[in-house]
Parts: structure tokens; C-alpha cells; sequence
């Protein structure tokens, strides 16, 4: 009798849509510890902020901001890179991306072989079967899936809980990195992701920053705020005209000076920008 | 040597149990043959019709009676197709149809032994294959199975333990024939049985006593070389089925399928027998072609393009089934064909037993099921080229189609843009301001000329790329209004890569970090 009823224990601990607190890191009073897989996020200051010690894997990760391209790939790149030398040859999927992938910014990051793939849908229920497609069958490294609303109307289709909820068990059972990429409204509506964030660009102390901030997490409070460094390099002032770096498909040995148009560059915009 | 031979009785009236699957399962049938009938389905027996009587008597027993003539054409199809099946338990199958017009096949099993592990193993798998058959459902096809070490031998024992009523699901194995063997069985013309029972000789035992040299002048070559390649005293060689070079089959349904949902049934027996035919000839397809022809005399294709050649029916069978939707069934659909016409050999080594599933398999998998139902275009692999000109650099391929060698970028210059617009958009300048949709824009970093191309458009192209940032009004007003370190925080909205084309005199904004 005992034994039966152990078994039907055992049998819900297994059970996936069951989280247990005592699973969190931290806190070893049960067997039934797992060691979660994670991939690191690449910056210390977050990995401590997140209760694992860095981004989870086969788990549902919300990045909410005011549009798409804004930064949070730059987030998450350290992170791509770390998980693509764990898994091999997996291509990385991009779910209806927003626009074409320019593979000479991501090869600042990436290894030039890395196999990205592009999934491009017509419809917003296209997306979601193309991810949990994915998903399901495990074989991607990497899952970033878009999920903006087309238009900007009231109207506009939004994702509902339980289709996120029926990603997040489909990643469940992958060992992807799986990252949704929703737009900041969505912050006040409730989410199955487990890990929820929101990604800002914002300039601090005369730094480009990205402005991260943990709306939820599994096992730990959310509402920490932390500052991750973004495009220091762009605090140069422009250069003088001769100066210019030039890449050209030609073998003429011209400088930027002697272009054979007639056309003259009007006085730069950039050039009355005041730096510090 | 050693023969198996599968004695199919019933097999005339199963091959109309199959055609008429569509039938009252009720409904008495009997098959006729030279004027009598040849077998009855359980119905017909339970009127009082048994096998032998005239047609007329069996129409008197039971008036709803269906009567089919005897169709040896479609039996012989049929027993190609079951020797097709059976083909994966020996490499020597023969269709053996004899005087008597009776259908077996035969399997030399002399070689397949070690590998089934066994006659018993390989027979409970040929029972189990034939029971199931899909070719006859649903209780699959009558069998009796013998073995011996001729083929004449394994064909007649099969027949004679029927006819004596063994009904053992077992195969009678034996190496010398049994002397009881009626002499009205052997597989000789009708002719010449008459002739030997008029002898006075009614047993096998009694015929093989004779001395070879009288029977041939009694009567003929004919049956003293039967009896040597019945005791293995003479070849007998077989005509050893081949399986044809390409694969095609079709289902014709009189009433035709009116939904997707009975389009799934003969797409998964057309499937499974594909996949048969795969297995036995190891091979592996890359292209399968399905046309459904409809009662509109219209016809559809549906051809499923797979990236990795395969032969496994679950993956061939979910592929199938992302693109039936394309069918329309506004009018019955009468044919299901399917065809299959390259191959390609299958990988025939075995895989390490605690080996991880290998990913590349389930990747293909994936990328023909995404491809199926959102379009050959919508999955593309994105890799690069060496140039200078941003939007030559991205080299987009359909998944199929990459063969070209991904070029290592020569140089990558730190502060390029994780996306590029596909045709550059063009901003507002007003005033010495760049605006991107009523955003004002802020050089933050730049220029960098890119120019070259100079045999196209006119002397070419030259741009001065610039790092830009759009900034938020409110923020910036708030930040105004309270000089806080905090609002200032929220300042920039997004990044931008733009260009001024020198040529147009025009600012373009071409990428997004």
C-alpha cells in the first residue's frame, strides 16, 4: 500500500509542470535536488542576479522591450557563443526575425561557421508551430523566436498565455536556449516563462548602457535593476575627412578626397554634436 | 538447401475481400471457377453453400448470394505483392502457381536461419506478417507453411497437411515425405493423375517404388522428372522474384474519399508500402511524388522534397500530412498514387549502442516538416560572402539548396549591426537634422566611407556610415526639467547604422543594432 502511494508521489515530482522550491538552487535538503542546465550569461554582475547563476536552459526566457532590434541580441550574445561550444554543430533559429541577420555584426561574436538558420511565417499561429516544431524536436542550440504584434492597433494579435504555456513545455523538453522576444506591454499580462526580463538602451555616468531588469524568476525575488555596458566604443567624435576609414571593391589608389564625383558632402550634422 | 513453401488456400476469394472492403462485411460471397463454386466466405457456408456445387444450386440456397468470378490475374498480383513482403526473410522468393491452379509462395531458407535465429523465430514473424497484412484485412491471409529440403517437397506437404485437415499453426517440417501422400495431389497434369490412379495407384509411396525407366514410357518425361526434383534427385531451379527498379502504386476507390481524413487511410498503406520496398532493396528517397487524381478529372501533386534521403515511414508519413491541406476536395477524389524514382543507397553501417540520437537526423527532419507546411522559401541559412558593400555580404540560401563553401569574412570591423534592413530606408533632413519616422537621430559615432563598385551605377557608390541614436523626447524634457541622473538613464531609445549616399546627397538608414 505504501509502496503504491510512493510510487504516485514519485510519478508528480517527475511530472514537468510541477516546480518545487526546494529545487532552486541554495538549498540541498532534498534528493530530489536537479542540477538545472544553465549557460552562463557572460556578465558576472547578472549571472549573481539570476537565481541559477545564468540564463536557463530548456526553459521558456521572456526579453521584453520597446521595439525589436534594440539591443537584445548584444544581451545575449556572450551567452549564444557559450552555449554553440557545448552543442556542437546545432544551427541557432531565428523565428521570424524582424529583419535580415547581418552576419559581420554577429561574427564580433560568433565563429563563421556557425549555422544560422531563419524561419520566415506569414502568420502569427505560424510562428508558434514553427517554434514549438522546433522546440519539440530539439535540435536547435539556440530558439529565438519574435513575437511582436504586427501592427501597433489595440487589435493587434497578441500571444495567449496558453499558447506560451504550450512553448514552455515544449521547451521543457529540449536543451536549447530558448529566448521569446515580446514587446514591453506585455509586462502587465502573466506569463508561463520562468524567466522574465526587460531590456532597455539607456545612457548612464556618459556610458551606453543596457538598462536590464528581472521582472521574474524562478527561486529568487525579481525587480533587480542592473546596468550592462553597450557600445563604449561608440564614444569617439568623428573623425576629420581625411582621416575616414575607406573600404572599396576597387584597386584605384584614390583617397577620399580626390572622388571623382562632383558632388561635394554638405557640412555634417554630426560634425556640430558637442563631445566630451 | 532448405524450402519453405506458404500454401495460400483461400486465396481467390481474399483477393476480393479486399477490393470490396467497401462491402456489407455481411454479405454472402462465393468465388465461381469453370462453372462450380471454387470457395464461400463464412456467410455462404452458413446458407448451406459449400465449394464444388453449381452456381444455380448456390443462387437457390441463398438468393443475396454476391457471386465473382475467378480472377487469377489480380491472384497473381496479388501473390507478386505478398512475395514482395516476404522478400525481407529470404533473397530467394519464388511465386509458385501449380496444375492445379493453386497459388504458393516459396522461400529458400537455408540462408536466413542464422539470422532469424532459428525456424520457429522466422516463422512466428512470417505468420505475424501475414495475419497482419494490410493487403488483407482484417484477419489477414489463410496460410499453411512447410518445410522441406525441395521446393516440390515444401510445396506439396503444405498442401497435403491443408487437405488432411492439420490446422496447427506450425510448420510440418520434414526431410523425407510422408508415405501416406495421395497421389491425386502432385502437382502434374490432370491428365496423367488419371492415368495412375487407373493404375490402381492412389499413394506417392507407391509411385516412387516404380522403376523410373517404365513410368516415363507409361507416362512421359513429364512425371518421372517430377518425382526425381520432388526427392531432390534433379535441379529445379525457381524464377526468383525481382523487385522492379522504381516504386509505383496506386489505390482506386469506386466511390471515391470525400474528406482529408479518408485520404489518410491509403496514404499510410501506399506508405507502408514504400517503405517495404525501401527496406528490401535498401535504399533510401529523397523526392516522393503523391498524385490524386479526382472524379472532376482534375488531378493534384504533391511532391515532398526531403533534405536527407529517407525511408522511415513516420517522417515520410508527417510530411505527407503538413501538405495534404493543399489538396482540395470539392470533388471525391478517385486514384491515390504514389510514386518514388531516385534513390539513394541506405547507410547500412550500424550506429554505437549508447551513441546520443544523432542531431543531424532530426535537424533534416525539421527542416522538411517547416519547409512542408510554411513554404520552400521560408527557411533560409544565412552565411556570408567577401565584400565590402553591407548588403552583398549576407549570402541567404533555401536549406536544400547550400553547397557553396561559407566564406570567412577577411576583416570584421568591430561596431557593425546585428540586422540590416533588406533595401535601405530613406530619412528625413531637415535643417541639419536627421529624422527617422519623426525621431531625431544624434551622430554618435563615425563616418566610415565604404565605396567601390565603381563599373556599376555611374563611378559606382560611396556612403559614409555613421553609429546613430534616436532620443526620447519625454526623457529628454524630463531630464531638463529635473537634471537627475536617473531619467537621464532612459535617454536613448535605439541605435541605428545610417548612411549618407554621397552620390544622391540623400541619408539612408540601413541597419539596427
Amino acid at each position: 500500500m505504501l509502496e503504491s502511494k510512493t510510487k504516485i508521489i514519485d510519478a508528480l515530482l517527475e511530472h514537468p509542470a510541477l516546480w518545487q522550491a526546494a529545487q532552486c538552487s541554495g538549498s540541498s535538503l532534498t534528493t530530489h535536488t536537479l542540477s538545472p542546465a544553465i549557460v552562463s550569461s557572460g556578465f558576472k554582475g547578472l549571472d549573481n542576479l539570476l537565481s541559477q547563476g545564468g540564463w536557463p536552459l530548456g526553459q521558456l526566457i521572456e526579453c521584453l522591450g520597446p521595439q525589436p532590434c534594440n539591443g537584445e541580441l548584444d544581451l545575449f550574445f556572450p551567452a549564444i557563443r557559450k552555449r554553440l561550444a557545448t552543442a556542437s554543430s546545432a544551427p541557432v533559429i531565428l523565428v521570424a526575425p524582424p529583419h535580415t541577420p547581418y552576419l559581420e555584426g554577429w561574427q564580433q561574436y560568433l565563429e563563421a561557421s556557425t549555422p544560422l538558420w531563419c524561419v520566415s511565417t506569414q502568420t502569427f499561429d505560424e510562428r508558434l508551430w514553427a517554434a514549438e516544431q522546433i522546440l519539440s524536436s530539439n535540435s536547435a542550440s539556440v530558439v529565438i523566436l519574435w513575437l511582436y504584434p504586427e501592427s501597433k492597433k489595440r487589435s493587434a494579435h497578441t500571444v495567449k498565455v496558453t499558447q506560451l504555456r504550450r512553448l514552455q513545455l515544449a521547451a521543457r523538453r529540449s536543451d536549447s536556449l530558448v529566448i521569446v522576444m515580446r514587446n514591453q506591454q506585455a509586462q502587465q499580462q502573466p506569463s508561463p516563462a520562468p524567466l522574465r526580463i526587460a531590456l532597455q538602451p539607456a545612457a548612464a555616468a556618459r556610458q551606453t548602457v543596457l538598462s536590464v531588469k528581472i521582472i521574474k524568476q524562478t527561486g529568487k525575488w525579481g525587480g533587480q535593476r542592473i546596468n550592462i555596458p553597450w557600445h563604449s566604443r561608440l564614444q569617439h567624435p568623428p573623425l576629420p575627412i581625411e582621416q575616414w576609414p575607406v573600404h572599396r571593391t576597387s584597386r584605384q589608389d584614390s583617397t577620399a578626397a580626390d572622388y571623382r564625383s562632383p558632388v561635394q558632402l554638405p557640412e555634417l550634422p554630426g560634425a556640430t554634436t558637442k563631445w566630451s | 538447401m532448405l524450402w519453405l513453401s506458404i500454401y495460400l488456400p483461400l486465396l481467390p476469394l481474399q483477393v476480393f475481400n479486399q477490393t470490396n472492403s467497401n462491402h456489407d462485411h455481411e454479405q454472402a460471397l462465393i468465388v465461381v471457377w469453370q462453372h462450380k463454386v471454387l470457395l464461400c466466405n463464412p456467410m455462404a457456408s452458413q446458407c448451406g453453400i459449400e465449394p464444388g456445387l453449381a452456381i444455380n444450386t448456390a443462387r437457390g440456397l441463398c438468393e443475396t448470394v454476391h457471386i465473382e468470378e475467378r480472377d487469377q490475374a489480380k491472384e497473381r498480383a496479388v501473390l507478386q505483392r505478398l512475395a514482395e513482403s516476404v522478400y525481407q526473410f529470404s533473397s530467394q522468393v519464388s511465386c509458385h502457381v501449380n496444375c492445379h491452379s493453386e497459388n504458393s509462395l516459396l522461400l529458400e531458407i537455408g540462408g536466413s536461419l542464422r539470422l532469424f535465429n532459428g525456424i520457429e523465430q522466422l516463422q512466428q514473424q512470417l505468420s505475424q506478417l501475414l495475419h497482419g497484412h494490410p493487403l488483407s484485412k482484417p484477419h489477414g491471409f489463410q496460410h499453411h507453411l512447410a518445410v522441406a529440403s525441395t521446393a516440390k517437397a515444401a510445396e506439396l506437404l503444405a498442401r497435403f497437411y491443408y487437405h488432411k485437415g492439420n490446422n496447427s499453426k506450425q510448420a510440418v517440417i520434414h526431410k523425407t515425405l510422408p508415405s501416406s501422400v495421395p497421389v491425386t495431389l502432385l502437382d502434374i497434369e490432370t491428365k496423367q493423375l488419371k492415368q495412375c490412379v487407373d493404375m490402381g495407384i492412389t499413394e506417392l509411396n507407391q509411385l516412387l517404388q516404380l522403376p523410373a525407366a517404365a513410368l516415363t514410357r507409361r507416362l512421359g518425361v513429364d512425371i518421372t522428372r517430377h518425382l526425381e526434383q520432388l526427392t531432390g534427385r534433379q535441379d529445379d531451379p525457381q524464377s526468383i522474384i525481382l523487385l522492379p527498379p522504381y516504386f509505383e502504386r496506386e489505390k482506386f476507390y469506386i466511390d471515391g474519399l470525400r474528406s482529408h481524413n479518408d485520404l489518410l487511410h491509403p496514404i499510410q498503406q501506399l506508405l507502408t508500402d514504400l517503405c517495404d520496398y525501401l527496406r528490401i532493396k535498401q535504399l533510401r528517397s529523397r523526392t516522393i511524388e503523391w498524385t490524386f487524381h479526382r472524379f472532376s478529372r482534375q488531378k493534384h501533386g504533391i511532391t515532398i522534397q526531403c533534405s536527407e534521403p529517407l525511408s522511415d515511414f513516420e517522417a515520410l508519413l508527417s510530411l505527407t500530412t503538413l501538405k495534404l491541406d493543399q489538396i482540395p476536395i470539392d470533388s471525391p477524389i478517385e486514384t491515390v498514387s504514389l510514386q518514388a524514382i531516385s534513390f539513394e543507397m541506405a547507410d547500412t553501417r550500424t550506429g554505437d549502442l549508447f551513441e546520443r540520437k544523432n542531431r543531424a537526423a532530426s535537424w533534416h527532419l525539421l527542416a522538411d516538416k517547416l519547409i512542408a507546411r510554411l513554404g520552400a522559401r521560408a527557411l533560409t541559412k544565412v552565411s556570408t560572402k567577401n565584400h565590402h558593400f553591407p548588403e552583398s555580404i549576407n549570402r541567404v540560401d533555401a536549406i536544400g539548396s547550400e553547397r557553396q563553401q561559407i566564406a570567412v569574412l577577411a576583416q570584421t570591423i568591430p561596431g557593425r549591426p546585428a540586422w540590416l534592413l533588406q533595401s535601405p530606408e530613406q530619412l528625413l533632413f531637415i535643417d541639419n537634422d536627421i529624422y527617422y519616422r519623426s525621431h531625431k537621430l544624434s551622430l554618435l559615432k563615425g563616418p566610415e566611407r565604404i565605396e567601390g563598385n565603381w563599373w556599376e551605377n555611374h563611378y559606382g557608390d560611396s556612403r559614409d556610415y555613421f553609429v546613430a541614436a534616436s532620443i526620447n523626447p519625454l526623457a529628454e524634457r524630463r531630464a531638463v526639467v529635473h537634471h537627475s541622473q536617473e531619467n537621464q538613464q532612459a535617454r536613448y531609445q535605439a541605435f541605428y547604422w545610417i548612411y549618407y549616399d554621397r552620390k544622391m546627397q540623400q541619408w539612408y538608414l540601413h541597419g539596427l543594432f
